[in-house]
């Protein structure tokens, strides 16, 4: 009993310090309370933000809230089929407003999201709309990558992913959205 | 007055540019003390990651294999060049057999070092440089003047000027419009590549992993999208393992632009790409010098190196006159040095190590404590060898800067029993080079 308790708080403390960190990377962080929560968010941020058009990542949690996406916003693609065609896919999400995707964890310390890639579309859903929204309800967080790697699957691709695309190439000013998201907004615990 | 002379005494009276050299280099030296202040005991990590790129040299053999090994079994192909030349073939005959003609490039050194984007224009391939510092000096017809920021040296109104002569689109001097204009050209390319070019930070030799450091995702979708993607890296840049990275990451970006870490740390693999990646999935390993360097006791320290260009920004000689008067693709202490070490020297490159105060700041920042001051004066002290030393010296660099008049020399050496004995840096590289060599070309068959 005693443990369960410890290690929720411990876990309380991870996610508040990444959610300082990824803040602090010009990262948005948006608190769920509950599972049922996450698609009253989600509705939410894409009727505030005024999106018309989504690709959905290949997701047992996501596919819950597809019918109820369907009839707000146009779904480009929701990945769930056995069909994959990577040229379309490449086609839907260029034209995608927002890529929602889920993550496989987080990492504290430096408020980095860690996304392998196993799932059909996700690398591209992640990289090419302006707006990606992260689904993060109840993933592992470990406090560094060291951490993170030793648990990890190591046979993949991964990506460590903090705040935003950003560049600083002319005179040292920091623009956001260069070739890949200019924002990522984090659906994740309270605490 | 030399050459060198007058490319200094040029910038030293441009007052632009040496106002934005200082002032990029000075925001960079304040966030990385910043970041560098924030890591517990922070002798201790540098210590650390010196001691990884330390095996990693030692080992080099033995962990190029073991990732040959994990690499290709996850379905890629690995190849070896021994010269700027080789390395560059075997590019172009990669795109040339998948009958590619238009692709992106993302940022690398290692190909701005072997002349990548001239051998690919010469034969008509077109690579458009997608990291938006990059973008900008290929625009400009310039070379990059920093290893991390490519276009420091210039001003946003020249930027601006550029982008509305180059691009057709009317002026502005915003970044953030400017930012936008770059995107939209390359997300057009991006989504259209044939072929995906990128360098690689690190590749792990347990696990197969290419390791690509970015801020701007443009690495991520050159390798996400083009159906061929090719790494071109230098053959030190092997770490034993996957695990080895978070320690060397812990001082990499914070070294280099002062961040705890990069946007995008993208760790590779071949596996998984007819959903996600690309169809091929190449690396090719540039040797152009590294093998000779590593063989070189006195010098082998250079090859530490991990490019994070904090040497650079704190250097009283480059805040002074910007990476364009070194005229070498690595400017500043490590190009001092690394330019004397790396392709076909000339004379002009034997000046470098005397662009230096030997104030021993670059030692400082240096997050693998690399002894520049040390190497720049043992490079002043093998340009004042006499000259008949240096011209064979020359001959010698001749030789190994091409394959068949490297083999030529071997079947000379072999008859002879000697080459060029007494003036070579160190007994017996030439065997190994050698051996090297005939490494590479086994693979390449």
């Amino acid at each position: 009993m005693n443990m369960s308790t410890d290690k929720q708080e411990e876990k309380s403390l991870l996610i508040d310090e990444f959610r300082q960190r990824w803040l602090e990377v010009s990262g948005e962080y948006v608190p769920v309370e509950s599972e049922g929560d996450v698609s009253r968010q989600l509705l939410k941020i894409i009727k505030h933000n005024n999106i018309r058009s989504v690709v959905l990542a290949q997701l047992p949690l996501l596919l819950g809230i597809y019918d109820l996406l369907k009839g707000e916003v146009e779904v480009l693609a929701d990945f769930s089929s056995d069909k994959y065609n990577r040229d379309k896919t490449i086609d839907l999400c260029s034209r995608a407003e927002a890529g929602i995707t889920s993550v496989d964890a987080l990492i504290s310390e430096t408020g980095t999201l860690a996304m392998s890639f196993y799932r059909r579309g996700d690398r591209l859903i992640s990289s090419l709309p302006p707006l990606h929204i992260v689904v993060v309800f109840d993933v592992p967080v470990y406090r560094n990558m060291d951490t993170f790697l030793c648990a990890a699957a190591t046979e993949l691709s991964l990506s460590f992913i903090t705040g935003p695309s950003r560049t600083a190439d002319i005179e040292k000013r920091l623009v956001l959205g260069a070739h890949g998201p200019r924002r990522v907004i984090v659906l994740g615990p309270e605490s | 007055m030399s050459l060198i002379k007058r490319e200094i005494h040029k910038a030293l009276n441009n007052t632009q540019l040496r106002e934005a050299v200082l002032s990029s280099c000075r925001r960079s030296v304040e966030k990385r003390n910043l970041t560098s202040s924030e890591i517990d005991d922070y002798e201790a990590a540098r210590q650390r990651a010196k001691s990884i790129r330390q095996r990693s040299i030692d080992e080099l053999e033995s962990l190029h294999a073991d990732f040959r090994k994990v690499f290709e079994a996850a379905g890629g192909q690995l190849h070896y060049a021994l010269t700027a030349d080789a390395a560059c073939r075997i590019v172009v005959d990669l795109i040339r057999k998948a009958g590619a003609k238009r692709g992106v490039k993302a940022k690398s050194m290692v190909t701005e070092e072997i002349g990548l984007g001239k051998a690919l224009t010469h034969i008509g391939i077109d690579a458009i440089e997608s990291d938006l510092g990059e973008f900008i000096v290929q625009l400009a017809g310039e070379p990059p003047s920093h290893i991390t920021a490519p276009a420091l040296h210039r001003s946003k109104e020249s930027i601006g000027r550029l982008f509305a002569e180059k691009l057709g689109v009317s002026y502005t001097d915003d970044p953030v419009e400017l930012t936008g204009i770059a995107r939209r050209v390359l997300r057009e390319r991006f989504v259209k590549a044939e072929f995906g070019i990128s360098g690689a930070n690190f590749i792990a030799a347990d696990t197969g992993h290419v390791v690509v450091v970015e801020n701007e995702g443009n690495g991520r979708l050159g390798a996400a999208l083009p159906p061929l993607f090719i790494a071109v890296t230098g053959i030190e840049k092997v770490i034993p393992s996957l695990h080895d990275l978070p320690p060397l990451l812990r001082l990499l970006p914070s070294s280099a632009t002062g961040q705890r870490i990069t946007s995008y740390v993208n760790l590779m693999l071949p596996t998984g790409r007819e959903d996600n990646g690309s169809q091929e999935f190449h690396v090719v390993l540039v040797d152009n010098g590294r093998q000779r360097t590593i063989e070189d006791p006195l010098m082998r320290e250079m090859l530490l190196c991990i490019r994070c260009g904090a040497c650079l920004n704190i250097c009283p000689i480059y805040r002074s006159v910007g990476g364009h008067v070194y005229r070498s693709v690595y400017p500043g202490p490590m190009g001092a040095v690394l330019s004397n070490l790396l392709g076909s020297r000339s004379e002009m490159h034997m000046e470098l190590p005397f662009l230096s105060t030997l104030c021993g700041a670059c030692r400082d920042v240096c997050p693998v404590d690399i002894d520049l001051p040390r190497l720049l004066l043992e490079l002043r002290a093998r340009a004042s060898k006499p000259v008949a030393e240096r011209m064979a010296a020359a001959g010698w660099l001749w030789t190994m800067s091409s394959p068949a008049r490297l083999e030529m020399a071997g079947r000379i050496a072999k008859t002879t029993g000697r080459l060029f004995s007494g003036v070579l840096p160190t007994g017996g590289f030439v065997e190994s080079g050698m051996s090297f060599h005939h490494q590479a070309e086994k693979q390449r068959r």
